[in-house]
């Protein structure tokens, strides 16, 4: 069972990292504890949810043994465009006044209130049921001896793999990358270098975005789209940050798939019922012996 | 907060309005009390059991009333929260002196209310809508002093209507998936302990938690031992996951549902053609005059047919008091806990909803004849515990669709107790 478990806890726990690093950005680089990111995730499936229902009419042929066609991938495109462009609008609309006053407190709460607003909106636009990509269910096959995942799930973590990697070179090649972290380390240095603020502002919430829409996504594929997605999500998605080291990209990563797997092998010493403690523990744990996280930096 | 009080304003002037109707021009009141849950996680579905008590209150005073006095319903909104029902129901017992209270809908609150206030001071409580197993086996352990009573019928029903039927069908080995609330515990529990009376084995029991990101390992964990099915307990929205989740981790099709899933768009997310089997029950009912009669004086009341499940319960909840108060020609605690049965059960005269059917009442007391009170819910007889019983019905889903098959009956469900009772 112990494979089992293992396989469960890192489809899950891909879900997650993808969803913690546009946590550990925005906390990054524009310095405060998005509590609205969890909503970009609802979004991010929603609006995928949108163009498959919307091609649904000639969705023919799936890709293989997967449970989707192309109308998946033009969808995985198209939600991150828009769910970054809802990321702007919010940033524009009250994150960029308050940022102004600098104080710290106002922009959490306000971003719990966007995140309440964000929720109930997909309540009042796609109801309160929960929906699916395809009515189809994938029977799980038998990869290893005794271990059983489905097409779609090797799809989910294969592409995750494939996305970090595109981001680690794309932080560590690319100009506009570096200028990301160089804002993170040290924003005013950054901007007396050269570097335009408001640019990476947007930059930042464009990659977060993608990578919560993405990840919302690969929820709605493996579980279900429901309005409360991102808000049930969120309480792991920041004990996945915080485990890793609030900041730090790559702990983000390991911090999602430790939570995600920790969850699924509790499973093997105790009753379900006391899984979502395990998660938190942990975290209580990793922080008291090291209280930036695994990855984080000290300075911090 | 202030939202809830002016709720409870309005509701409080919207009884008293009625109450002081020009039909009844009693002087005197007499005033009983009630907790339910108006707003909270079980808001939606209070307002709306609420009015069916509410029905009940007009009803007994456009027959003239209890003993000739104007009855008065003083009802509190619980918030979904015990620690919110506890102090409501402390005011009206402390403060009100109410000798009775309808509610809480929630077994959670119910419980609350019944182990802190209503049993330790000696106050009927009657619910419309808790079927938690525990509350019987607390009056079983003497805790409730008899002043514990419920108009639905307990889950324990639900759990032998269900073990009888997963045996007939040839079921031996079953998986148990439940919700980690009294709801799903107390289901699970009896259903378990009948299944193995019957001959069945529990290959899993397995609690899940409400709102997690996934139920992966839950169903792995409830594979384990090689179920032939699964008896599934929760509600549509992770429920939904937790059988998508069972079917794609290569989990037999056969499902047990019980009536929290007797819901098409249940049937209609997971995929009918993936569930090869399903055998579900659900509280049935009996159909009687009471129940034509209570629909009607609802429309006429509010404007539209009662829709939702345990509106009845509350009205017969309200009725049974107000028939013990008039046939024990006293307002106290115990003339209601004494005579609920005498105005209950199956002996003397059929009595039956609205104010012609209290009436009827009055007037067999007056003439000294027995009679019983057939409920909008069903004929009504109380157990020494405080439990109605009721026929379960079976269901299925035959072409997608949920449709009900069968029906148990009360003495179905009783001999099967008996047999393998505890």
């Amino acid at each position: 069972m112990f494979g089992q478990y293992l396989a469960d806890g890192i489809i899950l726990g891909s879900t997650l990292a993808l969803g913690a690093i546009g946590l550990t950005l925005t906390y990054n680089i524009l310095n405060f504890a998005n509590f609205a990111h969890g909503s970009l995730l609802t979004w991010g499936a929603y609006f995928a949810w949108i163009i498959v229902v919307a091609f649904g009419g000639v969705q023919g042929a799936t890709f293989g043994p997967l449970s989707f066609g192309w109308p998946l991938v033009v969808a995985l495109l198209f939600t991150a465009v828009m769910t970054s462009i809802l990321a702007i609008i919010v940033d524009w609309l009250v994150f960029r006044i308050l940022r102004k006053t600098n104080i710290q407190v106002s922009l959490v709460i306000a971003s719990f209130g966007a995140s309440l607003l964000l929720r109930n909106l997909v309540v009042v636009i796609f109801g309160p049921e929960p929906q699916y990509y395809s009515e189809n269910i994938q029977i799980a096959r038998e990869i290893f001896p005794g271990v059983r995942v489905t097409p779609d799930q090797i799809f989910v973590v294969c592409l995750s793999i494939i996305l970090v990697i595109l981001l680690h070179l794309f932080m560590t090649r690319t100009k506009l990358g570096k200028a990301m972290r160089a804002t993170a380390d040290n924003t005013s240095l950054a901007q007396v270098t050269g570097i335009n603020i408001n640019n990476i502002v947007r930059w930042t919430w464009i990659v977060g975005a993608s990578l919560a829409a993405v990840a919302g996504v690969f929820f709605g594929l493996t579980v279900q789209i429901l309005p409360e997605m991102g808000f049930n999500l969120l309480l792991f998605l920041f004990a996945a940050a915080i485990l890793g080291g609030v900041g730090s990209i790559y702990g983000a990563i390991l911090g999602g798939m430790v939570i995600g797997i920790a969850a699924d092998l509790s499973v093997l010493f105790i009753s379900p019922a006391y899984k979502p403690a395990v998660a938190f523990t942990l975290m209580i744990l990793v922080l008291l012996i090291r209280p930036s996280g695994i990855l984080g930096e000290k300075t911090r | 907060m202030q939202k809830h009080l002016k709720k409870t304003l309005v509701a409080s002037a919207v009884i008293s309005a009625l109450s002081f109707a020009p039909m009844a021009a009693q002087a005197c009141t007499t005033t009983i009390g009630s907790v339910m849950a108006l707003t909270g996680s079980l808001g939606a579905l209070g307002q709306s059991i609420a009015k069916g008590a509410e029905l009940a209150v007009d009803t007994v005073n456009k027959a003239g009333g209890v003993n000739g006095c104007t009855l008065k319903m003083n009802l509190r909104d619980d918030q979904t929260n015990p620690a919110v029902g506890v102090a409501a129901a402390k005011q009206l017992v402390d403060i009100n002196h109410v000798p009775a209270i309808v509610g809480a809908l929630s077994s959670g609150v119910s419980m609350a209310i019944l182990t802190s206030v209503t049993a330790p001071s000696h106050v009927v409580q009657i619910s419309p809508s808790s079927t938690s197993p525990s509350f019987t086996e607390l009056a079983k352990e003497g805790k409730t002093g008899g002043y514990w009573f419920r108009t639905a019928p307990s889950d324990a029903l639900q759990s032998v209507a269900m073990a009888k039927e997963a045996r007939a069908n040839g079921l031996k080995r079953v998986a148990v998936i439940y919700v980690k609330n009294p709801y799903g515990e107390g289901l699970a529990g009896e259903f378990s302990s009948y299944f193995k009376k019957m001959g069945g084995e529990v290959t899993a029991s397995v609690p899940y938690n409400p709102n997690q990101p996934s139920y992966r390992s839950e169903v792995s964990s409830a594979l384990q031992g090689d179920p032939q099915a699964v008896f599934l307990i929760g509600y549509p929205g992770d429920g939904t996951t937790v059988a998508r989740e069972w079917i794609s981790a290569g989990g037999p099709q056969v499902f047990l549902l019980p009536d929290g899933l007797e819901s098409q768009k249940f049937v209609n997310d997971v995929g009918p053609r993936y569930m090869k089997k399903v055998i579900g029950t659900a509280g049935g009912s009996v159909k009687t005059p009471s129940l034509t009669i209570f629909k009607n004086d609802f429309k006429a009341k509010y404007g539209n047919y009662p829709t939702q499940a345990y509106m009845t319960n509350a009205y017969d909840a309200v009725m049974v008091i107000a028939l013990a108060m008039e046939k024990g020609h006293g307002t106290s605690a115990n003339v209601i806990k004494d005579n609920i049965r005498q105005v209950t059960g199956m002996a003397g005269e059929p009595v039956y909803a609205g104010v012609k059917g209290f009436e009827k009442a009055a007037r067999l007391i007056k003439e000294g004849k027995t009679f019983h009170y057939v409920g909008a819910t069903g004929p009504l007889t109380f157990d020494k515990y405080g439990d109605v019983s009721g026929p379960m019905a079976i269901w299925t889903v035959k072409n997608g669709k949920v449709e009900q098959t069968g029906m148990m009956s009360v003495k179905e469900i009783d001999a099967i107790i008996k047999k393998y009772g505890h």
